[in-house]
């Protein structure tokens, strides 16, 4: 007897849907599998055999073949176990549906017929739904994200029998989850700016960067409190909004980080990769399906490097792309799959391989050209993409403790949304949600600032050594700044305060460092 | 003023021609150096007298020994070098000739032969400024002011041409329109370091480059204390702008004495371990200058020292907020949270304020984000 039901594969974040065809067929005992499976799936044999034997049913003595079609897709993972359990029961005659067969099924199967859960179920239910699939069963532990799909019926099988059972009539309600029920913070875990002394630079810093959406970057040597600052960052956020959450959710569903359980992503990713990340760690790939990289799973919220020098170059470099586009598209032989990837790069690096350069109590004993071979380790292209580059100094004890604790990541967070606001109605259609990610165009309209504000900027450009390219990262930030202090124009002061998050590039950062650095430019 | 020229590789005698062709060559011996050289030509009498004896094995050097040194003659090419060098626009300059330095002349182990690119200062006198390659905003501002205040006069400023004062030195002579004389711890056609490209490029044009060993040389540790006894050598006296209590600019400084040069101190904060050699300069009887004008009287140029005061910068044209933060910054470096704290501004509002003053010119950043008020600005 044949039957046919549907599974489903994923493909980067979308799914497809599968057919998948089981015939017992006269002949000696066997277990064929076609149609690209992945190692993953053709262990399924064993683990559907011992699932149909343990629910109480009977496996077929004779030969089973097995078709996943369409043929040309690959098909990866566990989640066909299922699907092909309740084929072969049907092909049997041990199942009968009155639920019909047009419905997908996802699961794992443990050896007692247990379901265990999958990676993607949200995208598997989205993609459910475009297809007009009647219904999908998913593991119990699935349910709550899958049911994130509106306006489709998703029912939790515990194990392979409850499934059987259901689809042979039994009452059951599907699971109702409302995206907007699920989007609330756990704010408890995230660390609050009110618990830093001092530091005030570095926190308007990480504020302006947070209403325009800007990659920041901290240099200062150790114990100054950057890892602390930058782990402030997702709490000065404004909320995720459901279509947010509910993206960011598919990748790291795609990626298996969503728990059992588990449903929406209500907080603000916060990634801190290991700088012995490689590239395709970094901005995704692998074999056979491409896996999205910490890029998108920090969309929607922060990529942390720390100690951004010690990273493989190649991984760093592969770091332009995403930052420029916002998404990463991944290309392999067979496959291309695309992951998006709007994240806010907050990175940290010594001044000198030493890290005490400037430091009031450290000597620093690196000669000029180790701290130049060092900080050359960031390239210039890298450098142009980050908009705010800050010192944070480290402050001796006794006059750290004379300065006050500040504001509370709450209050900090109401002027980011504000700010957030403005930018939304300036861009609204634009395709762009934030300041950092105006192209020249918009530049020359929103960036417009008075006579002063030109003037001023050509002498900064002149006399602090601030690149060409850095003019326009000056305007960017500028505007943000003019944006948190609800000002139409960028004034003056505005633009002075932008020119103090260019540290990198100025003539003073270390006196013999920088000026090396301006004769090679005049050169 | 009569500067030495290129002129000077053709010399119209064809036997002291010859004789500098024979010199350079011994020159581009493998480990030969000045002293060695001496030696040599002691011993022998002449050049070509030094030449045939290695060709014959007779010149035992230490190491290498005469057979390197016989063998890498006979190599094809050492002996061209001075067809090279005139095709690359390095001139020569031996000891005993016209436009050899005439202080230099006078030290202890003079170099036995100079490369240069670009012009010999000649007649004109010489100061040297030198100091720490990793130096403070205020250290370098000190040496361009210093190198500004100098060429202004007619003095050739001399220095090592690395990172920083050296560098700031330089420029600052340039920049004033004077000459100034890089002099170099490797061949003159070797750019080291590399980032100094431009510079290197600048100096030629309007002064030189100058360097005891063969073109070609590679920088090596021990020849940068060696070139620090010509920058002293050249010079009539040596300012020392910042130098941490064991630096290369301290060298210079001690050659200088040796010598019987004047050294002149620029004085720094006292928790600067950047200045911490410049203040035992002082201690150890070194002029304290706070001005390129006593710099000059002493040196004996200047018709009248200036002697005042540096004067601070104005304030013209400052706001509120800047003016609270210059009086806050009256007490020495400080981070910008502390500056807001001490003038009472908001941080942002200190940071805006901050720029203006500093593309101004009246403050300066420095490394960990620091700032500490300048020095004059012309």
């Amino acid at each position: 007897m044949l039957a046919k039901l549907y599974g489903s594969t994923l493909v980067g974040m979308e799914s497809h849907r599968i057919q998948v065809e089981v015939d017992v067929t006269s002949g000696l005992p066997g277990f064929e599998m076609v149609g690209l499976p992945d190692a993953a799936l053709k262990e399924s044999r064993i683990r559907v055999k011992s699932a149909i034997k343990n629910s109480g049913f009977e496996f077929p003595r004779t030969k089973v073949h097995i078709n996943l079609a369409p043929a040309d897709v690959k098909k990866e993972g566990p989640s066909f176990d299922l699907p092909i359990a309740l084929g072969i029961l049907q092909a049997m005659g041990q199942l009968r549906s009155v639920r019909g067969v047009g419905f997908i099924a996802a699961g794992e199967l443990s050896l007692d017929g247990r379901t265990r859960e999958v990676t993607g179920a949200l995208s598997i239910a989205m993609g459910a739904r475009e297809v007009g699939a009647d219904f999908v069963i998913v593991p119990d532990g699935n349910t709550s994200e899958a049911a994130l799909v509106e306006g489709l019926d998703v029912f939790g099988a515990s194990s392979l029998r409850q499934a059987v059972s259901f689809l042979e009539g039994a009452h059951a309600e599907p699971v109702r989850v409302r995206p907007e029920d699920m989007l609330v913070e756990d704010l408890a875990s995230v660390a609050d700016l009110a618990d830093v002394r001092g530091q005030e630079p570095a926190r308007r810093a990480l504020e302006v960067a947070a209403a325009g959406g800007h990659n920041l970057l901290m240099v200062g040597p150790p114990g100054s409190g950057k890892t602390m600052l930058a782990r402030r960052l997702p709490g000065i956020l404004p909320p995720l909004t459901v279509a947010e959450a509910l993206e960011v959710t598919r990748i790291h569903s795609v990626a298996g980080l969503v728990p059992p359980g588990g449903s929406l992503v209500a907080d603000r990713p916060f990634r801190t990769p290991h700088n012995s990340i490689s590239a395709v760690g970094l901005t995704g790939g692998g074999v056979p399906l491409p896996r999205p990289g910490e890029v998108s799973l920090a969309h929607c919220g922060v990529l942390y490097l720390d100690e951004l020098t010690l990273y493989p170059r190649n991984a760093l470099e592969s770091l332009r792309i995403p930052l420029e586009d916002r998404r990463v598209t991944i290309v392999r032989s067979m496959i291309t799959v695309t992951y998006p990837s709007r994240f806010s790069l907050i990175a940290s690096m010594n001044p000198c391989p030493c890290g005490y350069l400037g430091d009031p109590q450290h000597e620093c004993y690196c000669s000029v050209s180790d701290i130049l071979r060092y900080r050359s380790r960031i390239s210039g292209p890298l450098l142009d993409r980050i908009d705010i580059q800050i010192e944070v100094p480290r402050l001796p004890r006794r006059q750290l403790m004379e300065r006050t604790c500040g504001e509370a990541s709450a209050s900090v967070r109401e002027r980011v949304v504000e700010a957030r606001k403005v930018q939304q109605r300036r861009f609204d259609g634009a395709g762009v949600f934030s300041n950092s990610a105006m192209t020249n165009a918009m530049l020359d309209a929103h960036c417009r600032t008075s006579q002063d504000g030109e003037r001023f900027l050509g002498l900064a450009v002149e006399r602090l050594g601030l690149s060409a390219r850095s003019y326009h990262r000056v305007l960017k930030v500028a505007r943000t700044i003019a944006d948190l202090a609800h000002s139409e124009r960028i004034e003056l002061e505005h633009l002075a305060e932008a020119v103090q998050y260019r540290c990198l590039e100025r003539k003073a950062l270390s006196a013999g460092v920088a000026h090396a650095g301006m004769e090679k430019a005049q050169s | 003023m009569n500067r030495a020229s290129h002129e000077t590789c053709r010399s119209p005698n064809p036997s002291v021609a010859r004789e500098k062709e024979e010199l350079v060559t011994l020159l581009s011996l493998p480990g030969m150096t000045s002293g060695r050289l001496r030696e040599l030509l002691t011993l022998f009498g002449s050049p070509r007298g030094a030449l045939e004896a290695i060709e014959k094995g007779a010149a035992e050097g230490p190491d290498p020994p005469a057979a390197a040194w016989r063998e890498a003659l006979l190599s094809p090419g050492l002996r061209d070098t001075a067809s090279r060098l005139k095709s690359q626009g390095i001139g020569v300059v031996v000891a005993g000739e016209s436009g050899y330095p005439a202080l230099l002349a006078r030290i202890y182990d003079p170099p036995v032969a100079l490369f240069y690119k670009g012009e010999l200062p000649g007649d004109s006198p010489c100061a040297a400024i030198v100091g720490s390659r990793k130096a403070t905003p205020y250290g370098l501002e000190a040496a361009r002011w210093f190198a500004e205040g100098l060429a202004r006069e007619g003095v050739c400023v001399v220095s090592g041409a690395a990172y920083g004062i050296d560098s700031a030195a330089h420029s600052g002579a340039l920049e004033a329109g004077g000459i100034t004389c890089g002099v170099l711890g490797c061949g003159v056609d070797v750019i080291y370091p590399r980032t100094n490209a431009g510079l290197f490029q600048r100096i030629t044009e309007r002064g030189c480059l100058l360097s005891e060993y063969v073109p070609g040389t590679q920088p090596r540790p021990h020849f940068f204390p060696e070139r620090n006894r010509i920058i002293a050598g050249l010079a009539l006296g040596v300012v020392v702008v910042e130098a941490a209590e064991r630096s290369g600019a301290l060298i210079t400084a001690e050659f200088a004495l040796s010598e019987n040069r004047e050294v002149f101190a620029v004085p720094g904060q006292v928790f600067s371990t950047n200045s911490a050699g410049t203040h035992a300069l002082v201690r150890a009887g070194a002029a304290l200058v706070t001005d390129p004008g006593e710099v000059l009287e002493e040196l004996g140029l200047g018709e009248q020292a200036r002697l005042t005061s540096v004067e601070p910068a104005g304030n013209g044209g400052a706001t509120v907020d800047e003016r609270a933060l210059l009086s806050a910054l009256e007490g020495g470096p400080c981070d910008v949270e502390g500056l807001a704290l001490r003038a009472g501004l908001a941080t942002h509002h200190a940071m805006a304020s901050l720029s203006a003053l500093e593309v101004r010119g009246l403050v300066q950043r420095a490394a960990g984000g620091f700032y500490q008020r300048c020095g004059p600005r012309r």
